[in-house]
């Protein structure tokens, strides 16, 4: 076919795309992906996400989860560690008083107050944890989290925890002081 | 396999004032969690939130809050709708107010709610709510503290994460 000057040819039945994909949707790759999601159908002593080596697409991690247990406290280790190289800030209210406490080389980061199941039927508390740059392996490794409960026990939290190691996380533990029960979970997502 | 997410459901920017916007016909596919984001540039600076028409006294609510003085803690129960932040005395400031309604379509649990609240020049909280229901979230509406409206200006955006 030869080639026509469009400025002597004209264009007809004109039809102006927006994206590349001429007809079809625009294609999203996404920023915010999720990657994995655990729902326990029966009680559990721990939940687990390991092999986060292959998740190198990905800058941050976020974790978002509901959780109940019969204790009140939700902890987390990075990469199996359970020596004290851990520490973190919490700042909590509790509906009279907001108070803050801090631990430094602790062998867990405290990472959120959860529901207990002393609280009624289908009370689960809520989480939203940030991991930040965790792929890194020049930077200890920060975390932040958002929790919050309401019940015979109220509480609203911030907390920050420290792995004061540079090691790349490759896998993140959740457990409470005894087993998470049926209906708790953690979803795993991926920033890029 | 990876799910691309965190997506807008829908929004709403108003034209002129209204006393609430509504989203409904949520679905529950793809599961996971809301995000409910109201920004309004005036008016009441709390904001309300109701799941699925319930007008009953279902909710209730514990709050962190500090004003540039002090940091207090609030909670309340039996409260006919969210409102966020939880403070008694109100004002007309611009503020910011993001609900996260975790496992908003499970049937078997209450849905707690994460919001944040910023008002310029007033306070900052974080708050954990709670709506003593296991219904599926189907439609949720926001608005202004007791009835109040939301100006001309609001924007509302609703977006989805999906969990499996």
């Amino acid at each position: 076919m030869g080639v026509v000057k469009l400025s002597t040819a004209g264009i007809r039945n004109y039809s102006k795309t927006s994206n590349f994909l001429s007809g079809n949707a625009p294609l999203s790759l996404g920023s915010f992906d999720l990657l994995e999601t655990t729902t326990l159908s029966s009680s559990a002593s721990s939940v687990t996400f390991s092999g986060l080596g292959a998740y190198s697409d990905y800058k941050h991690l976020q974790i978002r989860g509901v959780v109940r247990a019969p204790t009140d406290n939700l902890f987390m280790r990075v990469n199996g560690v359970s020596t004290t190289d851990y520490a973190y800030h919490k700042i909590r209210g509790n509906g009279s008083t907001v108070t803050s406490s801090a631990s430094s080389s602790s062998n867990q980061i405290a990472i959120a107050e959860i529901s207990s199941t002393g609280e009624a039927a289908g009370i689960y508390s809520a989480m939203v944890l940030d991991v930040l740059d965790f792929g890194s392996s020049s930077k200890n490794t920060t975390f932040r989290s958002l929790h919050g409960k309401t019940g015979a026990g109220n509480r609203i939290g911030l907390s920050s925890g420290l792995f004061n190691s540079t090691a790349a996380v490759t896998s993140l533990e959740f457990y409470a002081d005894t087993d998470m029960v049926s209906g708790v979970r953690f979803a795993l997502y991926g920033v890029k | 396999m990876a799910t691309p997410t965190y997506t807008l459901i829908d929004s709403v920017t108003l034209t002129s004032s209204a006393s609430s916007v509504t989203f409904s016909g949520i679905s529950a596919a793809g599961k996971g969690d809301l995000v409910l984001v109201v920004n309004k540039p005036s008016g009441d600076y709390r904001t309300s939130l109701r799941f699925n028409g319930d007008s009953g006294t279902n909710y209730s609510g514990v709050s962190m809050q500090g004003d540039g003085s002090a940091a207090v803690s609030y909670s309340d129960s039996a409260q006919s709708y969210i409102w966020s932040p939880l403070f008694n005395s109100g004002g007309n400031k611009a503020s910011v107010t993001i609900f996260q309604i975790q496992d908003f379509a499970a049937t078997d649990k209450h849905k707690a709610v994460l919001s944040r609240n910023n008002i310029h020049t007033v306070r900052v909280s974080a708050e954990a709510w709670r709506w003593a229901n296991t219904a599926a979230i189907t439609s949720l509406d926001t608005g202004g503290y007791f009835a109040g409206s939301l100006p001309v200006g609001t924007t509302v955006h609703l977006y989805q994460i999906v969990s499996e």
